[in-house]
Formats: structure tokens, sequence, C-alpha cells
């Protein structure tokens, strides 16, 4: 992964490959596959700008760091937009805003690896819906960015529940959805200017039910026999055109450009990671050795309610479960719910991470984290306010490939810090305030500090006397 | 005296103890000793107080209250005990896997069966849901129709979540008329919301030339009414108001034409959804109509719901509104709490939002006997673990109608099937 500057974002590096790209589309003979390489990699590229803050220094806060550890009455200090420094005796420095957090929470920002914001917005009109390509059972070739919102009021509440950042996927009705983006959660009217800089693109991919019921009279897949088939035919060209595309680079003819086969490989080459919707423990097990079979890797599956089932494959694979804390029953795999799912994938060693689906879902991660940590601790699963963050802040991080930027409040990552009135494992615990690379940008107390989108303008509440 | 201490209920269930207990419990005379008491009527809270529960039924309950020598105990150290919840707004019994057609009775595409639509005969006790649901603290629902074909979806039945072989779950057959004037159900009456007005106003004007010509209908010398006999039959209890008519409705506009048909048809009102509530607040106060909501819908999710806000139940309740609090996912009821908490966090008063998911609802239903703890009446309550409306809080003990119940559900037996050590497979292992 590229390193991050954040106050230089990497357009400089998009022109000319934008030239590049025109020259190729003249003379294709004469440009190889790394212009190409290029011109995908650097197409619609982050301009995220973090805003101007002065230092803040908070204080004689319970600190739940994100990765297991937590510090009571202790101190945060943030610089330039980074963790500068973390700990109980930790000075404050000229020219900061210092706020006094005794009794209250602060962790790293709040991060949800499913979210279907911007594409799936609000209002929910028939023109909003922008999720799913659901034409075919092979959409690879789509990017979930091309049709987010950014005017979407739903960022702003999810805000409101402390979320810093979140992975934009594409629905689930194909075998392969298309790419995912993550984002920052700041208001932006161009989804450029959120998209979070240096990270990977996500590729969705869905096992059961859903591509069997959309496609099933339309030529297939009508079975899970029929979803696996097509995976390995789609992977299969998929590596003969990775294969094509490297021997081009030995001078010999390159492929033409395939967007599909382009983000397949793209995965082949390690560079995009997946994120599989997959419910039952068979078929995710079906799914690890389909990439064993092609050679990739499962980043994370996501809803995986039988995921507590398979825990210690999920460990030995490497691979994160993204879980809800105990939705269950609207479908026929979806029956076989625990509440313990979290704690019990925790247990086995594995990475596990509640995510929300939910533009509902999304403003109250820490109560649903909360729901999860309080059913492992009645079986005795004591998983402590410290780890269940984690699997909000760190483990999300992780799965979208960007735990070495954010994801916890360790020293050099980006000041993405959450203050909470009390603990974020309270039903009646508010975010007070939400900083995303150091800024301020929401405050529940300060309406100077609270971003309205243009759609929410003078219509929202319009009846408030 | 058996003294059975319930204080950690994990180590109990390791130890395979709480078998054993609910075996003890079902003992005809229990005593939760210790506990603090949400009466949930004129006497408020109780603290340090014993209920005593003899056949089923509450026979003593107070600071005073004598335990008799024969009584299983069961220590509340102060923990809190409230009246079982109630989901005002559900599908249990209706519906088992959503996507599975043949598994959902709660709608119809029956063009005879509008209004007349009644559920009660569809409710199935031994669903799982129910199972999932009633551990958690949910001792009775409201089993609700949905819209197929009509802006009507027919009637409710009231239900117990315990076993069904103690007693039948259907505790109240008929209990309300649902019927529905949003975006969607508008599509149902033609495409504007004003039909789907229409077509409720005509068919209570209808039931109502019905009540007064049977006999010329009987002998079909009656002018064609809007809906069939059972539609029309159906109705006369909205007329009576011997039933609430719930109509869902979320915009401001919605829910005032919704409030003319109780100046204009005498019915008792409930709006259901209401996003929009708030800003018509003192309106629906003055027409005693209650509302079910859900205190987390603030997105703008239609054109009908730009106004929806996290303290609409807080704003409804200052205006002195009965609220009902539910969001309709019955596979979570049990998350009742968790949405009655979230209204608490904004604005509203803790023992209203407990009103909102027991009383209110008991009162909005005629539901007689529950909803509030009282001395004679069959036991429905619920102890917990902590603050009855915290997200990390379970129930440690639940009665339904007198019943103890087992805290065991399909869940739960999954859960311990893959939480035991073995080296066989799973399905040798059969937790009880």
């Amino acid at each position: 992964m590229e390193s991050i500057n954040n106050s230089r974002p990497l357009l400089s590096l998009a022109k000319p490959c934008l030239a590049t790209l025109i020259a190729c589309s003249l003379f294709m003979t004469a440009c190889g596959k790394q212009e190409n390489d290029e011109a995908a990699k650097e197409a619609f590229s982050s301009t995220y700008q973090a805003l101007e803050s002065a230092p803040v220094f908070i204080q004689n806060a319970t600190i739940l760091l994100g990765n297991g550890e937590k510090l009571n009455e202790a101190n945060i200090l943030l610089k330039d937009g980074k963790i500068e420094a973390v700990g109980k005796r930790v000075k404050s420095v000229k020219g900061a805003i210092e706020i006094d957090a005794t009794g209250k929470y602060v962790t790293p920002g709040v991060i949800d690896t499913h979210s279907h914001l911007g594409v799936y917005p609000s209002p929910g009109t028939r023109s909003h819906r922008d999720g799913n390509e659901a034409v075919a059972p092979v959409t690879a070739d789509v990017w979930a960015e091309h049709s987010v919102w950014p005017q979407d009021p739903g960022f702003i509440t999810a805000l409101a529940g402390g979320v810093t950042s979140m992975q934009i996927l594409p629905g689930s009705a194909n075998l392969f959805g298309g790419r995912s983006v993550t984002v920052k959660n700041v208001p932006a009217h161009t989804y450029q200017a959120m998209k979070f800089p240096g990270a990977p693109h996500g590729l969705k991919m869905a096992c059961g039910e859903n591509p069997k019921r959309v496609y099933g009279d339309k030529g297939g897949p009508q079975t899970r026999m029929g979803n696996v088939a097509g995976y390995r035919r789609a992977w299969i060209d998929a590596a003969d055109y990775l294969k094509k595309s490297e021997a081009a680079a030995e001078g010999s003819e390159p492929p033409k450009r395939d967007l599909k086969l382009e983000t397949l490989a793209g995965v082949l080459k390690g560079e995009i990671l997946v994120h599989n919707h997959c419910y039952r423990a068979d078929e995710m097990a079906t799914m690890l050795d389909l990439a064993k079979e092609f050679d990739y890797k499962v980043t994370s599956f996501h809803h995986a309610i039988e995921a507590y089932k398979i825990g210690d494959l999920l460990a030995a694979n490497d691979t994160c479960a993204s879980m809800w804390a105990d939705w269950w029953g609207f479908k026929m795999e979806a029956f076989d719910m625990v509440r313990e799912n979290i704690p019990m994938v925790e247990a086995a060693g594995a990475c596990a991470i509640v995510h929300s689906d939910s533009g509902k879902g999304i403003q109250r991660l820490h109560q649903e984290a909360a729901k999860a940590m309080a059913s492992g601790q009645r079986v005795g699963l004591d998983y402590d306010e410290a780890t269940a963050i984690s699997w909000i802040t760190q483990n999300p991080a992780k799965a979208l490939g960007i735990l070495e930027h954010t994801g916890t409040l360790e020293e050099g990552k980006m000041a993405d810090v959450v203050l909470w009135s009390d603990s974020p494992f309270s039903v009646y615990t508010h975010a007070e305030k939400v900083f995303v690379d150091g800024a301020l940008i929401y405050d529940r107390f300060d309406e100077s500090k609270q971003p309205v989108t243009d759609f929410s303008l003078g219509v929202l509440n319009f009846g408030a006397e | 005296m058996n003294n059975i201490s319930i204080k950690n209920p994990i180590r109990v269930f390791l130890a395979g103890f709480l078998i054993v207990l609910s075996g003890a419990l079902n003992a005809e005379l229990i005593a939760i000793k210790g506990a603090t008491i949400y009466t949930q009527n004129d006497q408020g809270i109780l603290k340090n107080a014993t209920l005593i529960i003899e056949d089923g039924e509450i026979t003593a309950m107070g600071k005073g209250a004598r335990i008799p020598g024969s009584a299983t105990i069961i220590e509340a150290d102060g923990k809190i005990v409230t009246p079982g919840l109630i989901d005002p707004y559900s599908y249990l019994g209706l519906e088992e896997i959503s996507l599975e057609a043949n598994t959902v009775d709660k709608r119809t595409e029956n063009k005879k069966h509008g209004a007349g639509f009644d559920v009660t005969s569809a409710v199935n006790p031994y669903s799982t849901v129910i199972m999932t649901n009633r551990i958690e603290g949910i001792t009775h629902a409201i089993a609700a129709p949905s819209n197929g074909h009509s802006v009507f979806a027919g009637q409710a039945a009231a239900i117990h979540l315990g076993s069904a072989k103690d007693a039948e779950t259907v505790i109240k057959p008929r209990v309300a008329m649902f019927a529905s004037v949003t975006g969607w159900t508008a599509t149902l009456a033609g495409g504007s919301r004003a039909s789907a007005m229409l077509d409720i106003r005509e068919a209570l004007l209808d039931a109502q030339a019905y009540a007064d010509n049977q006999a010329d209908y009987d002998k079909a010398a009656m002018r064609e009414l809007s809906g069939s006999r059972l539609d029309m039959q159906a109705l006369q209890a909205v007329l009576n108001a011997d039933i609430p008519l719930i109509v869902n409705v979320s915009r401001a506009s919605e829910i005032r034409q919704a409030l003319k048909l109780v100046k204009d048809f005498g019915v008792r009102l409930i709006l259901a959804g209401a996003q929009e509530a708030w800003m018509l607040a003192d309106e629906i106060a003055a027409a005693d109509a209650a509302v079910i909501l859900d205190p987390l819908a603030n997105l703008p999710s239609s054109f009908e719901s730009l106004g929806s806000r996290l303290d609409n139940a807080a704003l409804l309740h200052k205006a002195g509104v009965s609220i009902l609090i539910g969001d309709g996912d019955s596979h979570n009821s049990r998350n009742q709490k968790q949405l009655a908490g979230n209204a608490v966090a904004n604005g509203l008063p803790m023992t209203a939002a407990l009103d909102a998911i027991s009383k209110n609802v008991a009162n909005a239903y005629g539901l007689d006997g529950l909803g509030e703890l009282n001395v004679g009446d069959k036991a429905s309550l619920v102890l917990w673990d902590g603050d009855p409306l915290e997200v990390t809080t379970y129930a440690d003990v639940v009665f339904i109608e007198g019943q103890n119940i087992a805290m065991q559900s399909r869940s739960t037996l999954l859960r311990d099937r893959y939480l035991q050590k073995s080296d066989l497979p799973r399905a040798f292992v059969k937790p009880q």
C-alpha cells in the first residue's frame, strides 16, 4: 500500500497516467501492461484532505485503545492530524484545545466493514437504488463508488454514532457484485473527497440464497452448486487474463482492458481484498477451498451467522467474520443464529467484527458490540470493554487494509477519535465529539459542528417551530 | 427452605444447574426475595421487596410479604423485577422464516378477506421465534396482520409466548383492526394516499350501513358494499370502539387525515410508525390516540418521513400522548428494551419508556392483568440481571401467565452444542 500524505492528495500522480491512458488507446501496441495497471490504479483517486485543526488535548479519560488495552484516567494528545501521544503522563502543548473528560471515554473512531450508505441512500426513492447491478451473476466490473451519493443524510447520522470510516459495498444479488470503496466519514460533495487515501479496493462476493434467488429463473445459477461453478468459471478467466497481462511485460501483445477481469485479477495479485457475503458454516468452508484452488485470500466473511461453528477454520485462514449481534431468521440461511457468535469467534482466536449493513445500525455499532460482549460474559467468555471495542475499531480496520493508518489509538496513526459521554457499551451513552484526522467534525453540543447535507437543507424537521 | 441464588447464571449454567433449577422452581410456591419491583401502577417502585407466586398467581408483593416455609426462594439481591414486556406490533407466531412463503401467514391475497382477515387461526405456538424471544423477557405480543391486497391488513390476535401446553396461546382473538395509509399502501389502493383514505372511509360507512340494514343484506336486497360480509362484520367492533383501529402512517398529513376518523366515526385510533407524529403532538393528544413508534427511526428514509427524529417519543410523551414502542422486527422482539433505552437516551423518562413496552400496550389493546404487577394476577414478569433497558442486561427469570419459563431456545441449544469440547462430530453433542 502506498504511504499516505494527507496534505498532498495523489491527484498529481493521476494526471500523467490519464495522459498515458489516452496515448494507449491510440497506440495500443506501443503501450504495455504497466501503463494499463497504472491507469487502472489511479483512476478516480482520492482527493481527501483533512481539515486544519489546532492540537487537541483530552485529559482524565478512560481510554480504550482498540488493541485490547484500557487506560484509566489517562490523556491523549492529537497534533497535526495524528495521535501524538497517549498515556497517563502525557502533557498538553501550547495552543492546544483542552478538554476535560473526567468520567468520559475515548476510543478510536468506529469503523464499519459493511455499509450501503450513499449507494442505497435516504430517501429510498426508486431512483436512488444504486447499490446493486443485478443484471448478471458476475458484475465484477462495477465500482460502488460510482453510485455513492455524498448527500446521503445517513453519513451524518452515522457520524453522530462515532463512525469515522466505512466500507461501502455493492449489494449481494451477484456472485461477484463489484468493487467496494472505503471512505472517511467526512462531509463532502464528491465521493473522491471522502475516499480513504491509499485504502485498497474490496471485491464483494456472495454465497448462498441471493444469487440463486435472483438469477434462478434468468439463466442461473439456480443452485448452490451452480453458484460455485460460476465462481470457478470467473476465476479461470481471471487467471488467464492475468497470465496474458504478465506476459505482455515480456513484450507480447497485452489483452484489451477488461474491467471485470481487471478486478478479479486484482484479487489474484493480492491488491483487492475479498469481502464475501456468506451465512452458513459449510458454505464458508467451501469458499475457503475455492480460495485455495485459485490462490487468493478471503479477507472477511460478512453476516457469517454460523461463524461460531468454524471459528478454528477462520483463525487458520486468517479470515475475519463481520457479524451482527442478533439479526436472524429473515431467510433460511440465517436460521442458526446464536447470540454469542461474536465472542465465540473471538475465543477461537479469529478476527471478530461487528458490522451493520444498515443505516440505522451503523449509528449504534457500540451498542451492538455491547450486546455481543454481554452475551459472551454470560457463558464464561469474559471479554471486557477493551476487547469488545476492537470488534468495531481495530478488527474492521484490519479487514479493510487500513490498520496501519487507523483503528487503534497508537502514536503516529490518524487522529480518528471519539469522545463518549460515558462507556460506549451503555444504551444511554452518546458520542459527544468525533475527530477525523484531528479535526472536530461532529460535536453533540455545538450546532456549528453538526454538518447538514444538501438534501437535508430546508426539508428535514421543517415542522419544528 | 431451599435457598437458590441465581446471582451468577453463567457458572450455574455451565455447571448444568440451571436445568435442575427450573425443575425446582416449578414448585407451587415461589418467593422472589429482596427485589426492586417496578409495579408500573400506583405503588410505583418497591425497594427490597418480596414477591410471592402461588400456583402461578401473585399472592403477595411488598416489603413485608411473609415467605412461607415451603417456598422455593429466588434471591434477587436488589435486582429489578418488571412486568413482562409486550410487543405492540409483531408477526410472532405468524412468521418463521421471512423469505419462505409457506412459513409466513401474516398476509393474504384472498380478495374476499380485507378487514375480515383474521390471523388468529394461523398462530403457531411452537415457533422458534417465540422461544427465542420469551427467554429474553418478551411475555406477550400482538400478532398482527400485514397488508396484502387491501389497505386493510385485517385483525390481530393477542398472544402469550409461554408454553401452549397449559394455556391457549391466543389470549384474546380479534384484538385490533390494522389498516394503512402510506406511500406503499397507496399503491394497493390505486396509487394515491387519497384513494387509500377513501377506501378506509367507504368501508366504515358501508359497515355502518350494513349494521343498519342487516336483514336486507341477508335477503340480498341491499346495495353493493365495498367489502365482503366478513369485512363488514369485522368492522363493527371498530365502529363500536370495542377494539382500536390501528393505522400505519408516516408523514404529518397522513396523521392528520387519520385523526379525522376519530371525530367522524368515533373510532379508537392508534397510529403506527408515525415518524412525523411529534409535529402534531397536541392534536394527537386531543384525539386520545396512542402511537406505536420505533425510537430509532431517525433517517428520512422516504419523502413521507423527512421529519423523522430521535426524540419523537419524548416529544409525544411530553404532550401527553400514550406511546407504545416496537419496530416490527419480530425475530428480535427482544430488542424492545434497546429501543426503549434509546428513547430514554433521547429524552424520554425511564418510567415512561418502561410503560411504553408494558402497561401502555396492555391498555391500548385492553389486555387486563398485564403490563403491571398486581396481587391477584397471574404472574407475567421478568427478573433482570441489571437495568432492564440496558443493552448488556439479560432476563434471569421469566414468568408467563404463571408459567416459570425454562430458559432455553433453539439458539441456546446450538450455542451449548458448539461451546462444549468434544472429539465426536457435533451431531452427537446433545445439550439438554
